[in-house]
């Protein structure tokens, strides 16, 4: 009874630190260990019914304030086309399908990922032709050599960026929040407070005029196989890899696809660090590391954890969708954008210190560029791709 | 549009910030401790320890180990040491890390000792 009071607190904190923009599950994880006091308490089914409520949440203020964060990268693009069109909410519900087919998914591969971790040897060499590949894609599908050059150069000053703080971090506390909170939220933010385009999301859902919906989600679910497998890969660049092979996705596909992507990660983080004590995810090796959780074997308990957990969060924000869509439709959405710039950069300066500042400048000005310069914004993924080509050197 | 204007402005300013941010890393030069004298001083800047390693362990991308020096040990956790950095770690007793105590001592490079 008291681990079904802990899953179901669980979920509603998940469900109220998801609305949190820009707020990482790292993030989380860093705060737990300062508090210290839900760490002591709860059980490790608490940690991970708070994990899925959270991802499965965080997908709304990165859709309709175009904030991201790390994991919702990749469903920022097409999820802002949707949103600066009035479909914030079909653009949610899509995302919505992508969790719960990929939970569903997750599950029936975890026995594979056992054997695969079990058994398989490093071929994690490849992964470096396909992210040289991919960058070369940036540049090469422009047209004109200017413009190769401008992609070349954002490619680079974001790599860069990426290596200071992440490979070569000297002077910062969480980095990575600062940074993609700079590169991708604040330029959008910003952008939108000088605005005067208002855009009512529609609270009515007609169609959502998807194909495929489970042959996608179950890519996206293997696809986590290579994030877990693969060291230092991202589920947002196991995204984009994808989206590279499979050119012709429409946005409602890829909205599922990425969904389907990293809440399988985190399922797959979060089995590896109970059959293996290992972990892809920050926030768990953290826990591990300083045994505040200690993982139960009983995977009946990890698989139902997990289907409540989704299925009460969805559930949940369904329930809270049109009263949110409505609250954003009245308010001024210039002053609703303010307030997340202003309480983002207080989470920053809390959680990272003042010398974050000159971090959240540079990386919001480098964010800025492709939005200047009429490039698209992928191209600033570099971020995470030239540490993990480093990581491998 | 104003920001039309200002694009040449802002590539400048990321430019200079990043050659800025390349010279302070690159300049930087944290206070080497032992780690009786680490935890003696009990500083939060980044410092550079030295000394033998003991008890390392890993999880997929996350090693942890002891720090040590005579019988005083400093807790280390280092996130997604590369290739490089996984060999030094593992085939040398004795290394110089550079890091962070916040709850335990976050690595950020390693050297041979």
């Amino acid at each position: 009874m008291i681990l079904l009071l802990q899953i179901i607190l669980g979920v509603f904190l998940g469900v109220l630190f998801g609305f949190i923009p820009s707020l990482h599950i790292n993030v989380i994880g860093y705060l737990i260990l300062l508090i210290g006091f839900f760490s002591n308490q709860f059980d490790f089914l608490f940690f991970l019914a708070f994990s899925i409520a959270q991802l499965i949440t965080s997908i709304i203020p990165a859709i309709v304030f175009g904030v991201p964060t790390d994991e919702t990268i990749n469903t920022l693009f097409p999820g802002q086309k949707m949103f600066l069109l009035g479909k914030a909410k079909q653009a949610i519900y899509l995302c919505f399908i992508g969790y719960f087919l990929g939970v569903f998914f997750a599950i029936l591969i975890l026995p594979i990922l056992y054997l695969l971790f079990s058994l398989l040897s490093s071929f994690y060499i490849l992964i470096i032709f396909v992210i040289l590949f991919i960058l070369f894609l940036f540049i090469y599908e422009q047209k004109f050599f200017f413009d190769k050059l401008i992609v070349l150069i954002m490619i680079l000053f974001s790599g860069v960026l990426g290596i200071f703080t992440l490979s070569y971090n000297y002077f910062f506390t969480e980095p990575i929040f600062v940074c993609i909170f700079g590169l991708f939220g604040a330029p959008t933010l910003i952008f939108s407070l000088f605005s005067n385009k208002k855009v009512f999301q529609k609270t009515e859902v007609q169609s959502l005029k998807l194909k495929n919906p489970i042959s996608t989600s179950f890519l996206g679910a293997l696809s986590s196989l290579l994030v877990i497998l693969i060291p230092s890969l991202s589920s947002a660049q196991s995204g984009l890899i994808i989206s590279k092979i499979k050119k012709k996705l429409t946005s409602q596909e890829y909205l599922v696809l990425f969904s389907s992507i990293s809440i399988s990660t985190l399922i797959f983080s979060f089995f590896l660090s109970i059959f293996f004590r290992k972990s892809r995810l920050g926030f768990i090796s953290l826990l591990l590391s300083n045994k505040i959780i200690v993982p139960s074997i009983n995977i009946f308990l990890f698989i139902t954890t997990i289907l409540f957990a989704m299925i009460f969060s969805i559930l949940i924000l369904v329930l809270l969708l049109d009263s949110f869509l409505k609250f954003v439709n009245k308010v001024n959405q210039v002053v609703i954008n303010l307030t997340i710039l202003i309480f983002s950069i207080f989470l920053i300066l809390l959680i990272s210190g003042p010398t974050a500042l000159f971090l959240l400048f540079l990386s919001t000005s480098i964010g800025f560029l492709p939005l200047l310069f009429n490039k698209p914004r992928v191209v600033l993924m570099s971020y995470i791709m030239f540490p993990t080509l480093l990581y491998f050197i | 549009m104003t920001f039309e204007k200002i694009k040449y402005f802002v590539f400048v300013f990321a430019l200079l910030s990043l050659c800025l941010l390349l010279f302070s890393i690159y300049f930087f030069s944290p206070k080497v401790f032992s780690v009786t004298d680490f935890l003696v001083s009990d500083t939060s800047k980044v410092v550079t320890l030295y000394g033998t390693i003991r008890e390392l362990d890993s999880t997929n991308t996350t090693y942890f180990f002891n720090l040590c020096d005579g019988s005083k040990c400093v807790e280390c956790i280092f996130f997604n040491p590369s290739s490089s950095q996984k060999d030094l770690l593992i085939n040398n007793t004795t290394i110089k890390i550079t890091g962070k105590k916040e709850d335990k001592f976050f690595v950020y490079k390693i050297e041979k000792g």
